[in-house]
């Protein structure tokens, strides 16, 4: 009964959704104001019944119906109710429908806020999200449907793959990711929905910017919680292996990062209008080759959903998406030509203009090193792997580049450049990033690339300071105000640009988080028995007790270790085993003491059947939390960014009042 | 705009490049022992023989590393069981048991009713000389001893393949 109604509830919304996609279109282009108002309704509809389908599929879960298949297959009755409710999106049909779930609620919230506003490329907005929304549902009825009856169901289920009911954060990191992942749908059919209106002006450029904000923020404190979760779950003391699905998610990641600043040129100098389009149209492309690369198998990555038909069906949507968006810039290119140049080499534009070619330039090399596999396999029948070391040498020198580009960046002023004003603003960074090598030098500290990121590190810090100090002198030379309040009205003025340097001082302490976890880990291990210790780096551990703990889901083997550093207690660490009863393998789950300076993470390698001794390896990663804290400064920027700023005028405006020769710098 | 023009062939490419990988296992590793002599062995069985790869010279023979605590193993000890009951006699079987203790093994072999010999193998040199990376691992030799193809779990219709890979025919 329940995957009755589940079914057809999924049917009826795929009905619903190309039925007011065609009302959309249609409506839209013979300037039906019923049809249009019908499309929106469609959406609101959709997006009921989508809701209807995954409060339908909890309660199977909730209520262990196995005749619904997706609950045979991921549910079991003594998973705790959490990971019951999580294992929603556990598995490939049932993501797929929460991904619809999302996609829905996104396209209920476009419409809902700016149907007034935007009246004449609205319909077009609702129609391609409805036809995206559609494909979904396609899916979800037949090839990758999550309401499969089960005419003899077990008693009993498997439960979530264990290493999906290890870590709460497995409610958060999925959740995030689909949110900025499914996003990006919103600017693709903004962007779309303009291009078939033909509406050449600038506004919904702006409504593409803050839609595409929400979704980068969601994106970044996804992998940052995703970072997190392989950190503190799969027990390897790292937090990022250049996986296929992590760089799935990193590409639509880095082209958004690049259509947010290509933007600025965009509305300061009306240049890059098709590249900054492109941008958003590669970014939804990216993100919708990530979910067919997580669900088809195509490669091997730990975030694999098993094997599945959907593949296929994925690609060509891949394909007519790739094909539809194409035609339609290349049919709109005329109305798109840009008629700003760039003036000087150095300035503003041209550093914003090279951010952009660096992060596409990455994004292309990892697009080559997740696919190289098949490539290679295709023309040579050789099979091989694209590990860390790759992406490494790629990715490094690129970040280097980008770093330098963000300290030099906000100093450059647009259009012509004051060349000795701009030197004269260098000084002090520079000296910053010097005397930052010399610190490090003197300290030990060697190698070329770290002494370079730590120095570019301060340089930016020191740029991005001294951009808001000019900013607010400035300000204070008219208005004679304190720093303080004159820093609050220039924030007020113009949040994205404080904003945005917020972002910049979160990306610098992820990188140096990066740089000196990578460079500065030291690792010890040992076999001991209870009452025995080891050392590392300072630290004492005495293994006190191994407990074995059976819970209802699974057996919990806890080593108990005390942990000391200087003769001060750190506190007790309990790294275990945990076996599930559905699954041979033990899944380790390591302890780790998180501190600002540094992380003690120790994790056990294997455990004595008597609970006699066991093998533990221990780690000291000096600034690993400064990751978390600047993602999660990254994403407050990101917030920050989408505060609504007072009125000011776009460039385009600027030239349609006044044919002005040279967009002027408007302070605040 | 021309530079636009680039695009499309790329993206097609990437398109075909990702449509390649359908039907294609990810995992798979292809054996360097294929097309050659598969490495000799003397081994004691669980019943307390010695079984030495050259006792089965002139036969067709099924080589399956296995141990009693891997869940893929029990997947496909059923069509283990079916394919011996039908090829017996034409074709011999041999299971090599990987990390495991003589007692698990035995009681797995009678719990699935495996009656062909499976053969303990200390330190797991024989299945290190076969490059076992991962049970189970299924080798099919043919008569003259050489491997003729190797397989990850299998199920009834690649064991059959795999057996006719061997035997020259469908059996």
């Amino acid at each position: 009964m329940t995957s009755a109604i589940g079914h057809f509830t999924i049917l009826t919304a795929l009905c619903v959704g190309l039925t007011g996609a065609g009302a959309s279109f249609y409506g839209g282009w013979h300037n039906r104001s019923d049809l249009v108002a019908a499309g929106r309704a469609a959406v609101f509809l959709v997006f009921g019944l989508l809701t209807f389908a995954c409060a339908v599929m909890i309660y199977a879960l909730v209520t262990h119906d196995f005749s619904v298949k997706y609950v045979a297959d991921v549910g079991s009755r003594e998973t705790p109710l959490y990971y019951t409710v999580i294992s929603l999106w556990a598995a490939l049909e049932g993501s797929i429908l929460f991904w619809g779930f999302i996609l829905a609620g996104y396209a209920t919230l476009v419409i809902a806020l700016h149907r007034f506003r935007y009246r004449e490329i609205m319909p077009y907005i609702a129609g391609v999200l409805l036809l995206i929304l559609a494909f979904f549902l396609f899916v979800m009825s037949g090839p990758g449907n999550p309401f499969v009856y089960v005419p003899h169901p077990l008693p009993d289920g498997p439960g979530p793959n264990p290493l999906l009911q290890n870590h709460p954060m497995m409610g958060l990191h999925p959740p995030l990711l689909y949110l900025g992942y499914v996003g990006l749908s919103v600017p693709f059919a903004i962007v779309m929905g303009a291009l078939i209106a033909g509406d050449a002006r600038q506004s919904w450029l702006q409504l593409a910017r803050r839609w595409a904000l929400v979704s980068w923020c969601f994106l970044t404190l996804g992998i940052i919680a995703g970072m997190w979760w392989s950190y503190d779950v799969l027990g390897w003391g790292g937090y990022w292996s250049w996986d296929p699905v992590e760089n799935a998610v990193l590409m639509p990641w880095l082209v958004t990062t690049a259509f947010l600043h290509s933007l600025q040129v965009q509305e300061r100098r009306l240049m890059l209008k098709t590249w900054t389009l492109s941008l958003v149209v590669a970014a939804f492309l990216l993100s919708i080759m990530g979910t067919f690369l997580a669900r088809s198998g195509v490669l091997e990555s730990v975030h694999s959903f098993t094997q599945s038909a959907i593949g296929p069906v994925f690609l060509v949507f891949l394909g007519i998406c790739l094909v539809c968006s194409m035609a339609l810039l290349l049919m709109r290119s005329q109305q798109l030509e840009a008629p700003g140049s760039i003036d000087s080499l150095v300035s503003r534009e041209s550093a914003f203009l090279l951010n952009n070619l660096l992060l596409v330039s990455l994004t292309f090399t990892i697009l080559l090193g997740t696919l190289f596999p098949l490539l290679a396999e295709a023309t040579t029948g050789q099979r091989l792997s694209v590990g860390a070391p790759y992406f490494n040498r790629i990715a490094v020198p690129i970040a280097l580049g980008l770093l330098f580009l963000m300290g030099v960046g906000p100093l450059l002023p647009w259009g012509a450049t004051r060349l000795d004003e701009t030197v004269r603003r260098l000084v002090i960074p520079a000296l910053a990033g010097l005397l930052t090598v010399i610190v490090l030098l003197s300290l030990g500290i060697r190698g070329t690339p770290l002494l370079l990121v730590f120095a570019l590190v301060a340089f930016v810090a020191a740029s991005t300071v001294g951009a808001v100090v000019h900013d607010v002198n400035s300000r204070r030379r008219n208005t004679a105000e304190d720093f303080l309040p004159a820093a609050a009205h220039l924030f007020r003025a113009n949040p994205r640009r404080y904003a945005g340097y917020l972002a910049h001082i979160g990306v610098l302490f992820a990188v140096v988080g990066i740089a000196a976890s990578q460079s500065f880990s030291s690792t010890a291990s040992a076999t001991l028995n209870v009452g025995q210790r080891m050392h590392l780096s300072g630290y004492t551990l005495d293994l006190a007790a191994i407990r074995s703990d059976p819970q209802p889901n699974r057996t919990v083997v806890d080593s108990i270790l005390n942990v000391s550093t200087g003769g001060r207690t750190v506190g007790s660490m309990s790294p275990s085993i945990n076996y599930y009863p559905n699954s041979d393998q033990p899944v380790i789950t390591p302890a780790v003491h998180i501190a600002a300076t540094q992380d003690l993470y120790v994790v056990v390698r294997a455990i004595d059947r008597r609970l006699h001794w066991v093998s533990v390896q221990v780690y000291v990663k000096p600034l690993v939390s400064w990751i978390w804290f600047g993602g999660t400064i990254v994403g407050l920027g990101a917030i920050m960014a989408l505060m609504p700023r007072r009125r000011r005028q776009t460039a385009e405006e600027r030239v349609a009042q006044v044919a002005l020769p040279e967009p002027v710098e408007v302070p605040g | 705009m021309r530079r636009m023009l680039a695009i499309p062939p790329v993206a097609v490419g990437i398109l075909l490049l990702l449509a390649y990988g359908f039907g294609r296992d990810p995992a798979f590793i292809p054996s360097p022992l294929i097309g050659h002599k598969a490495p000799a062995f003397v081994l004691p069985s669980t019943r307390g023989r010695r079984v030495s790869l050259n006792s089965f010279r002139g036969r067709p023979l099924v080589v399956n590393f296995w141990a009693s605590w891997c869940v893929p193993c029990k997947e496909e000890a059923g069509a283990f069981v079916n394919a011996y009951r039908r090829f017996h006699g034409r074709v011999e079987f041999v299971g090599i048991s990987y990390e495991d203790s003589s007692n698990a093994a035995r009681s797995f072999m009678k719990a699935h009713g495996m009656t062909w010999p499976v053969l303990s193998d200390p330190g797991q040199n024989v299945a290190i000389s076969y490059g076992v990376t991962g049970i189970p691992e299924t080798f099919f030799i043919n008569r003259r001893g050489v491997i003729v193809e190797k397989r990850w779990s299998v199920d009834q219709q690649s064991l059959v393949n795999g057996i006719a890979g061997i035997t020259g025919g469908s059996g």
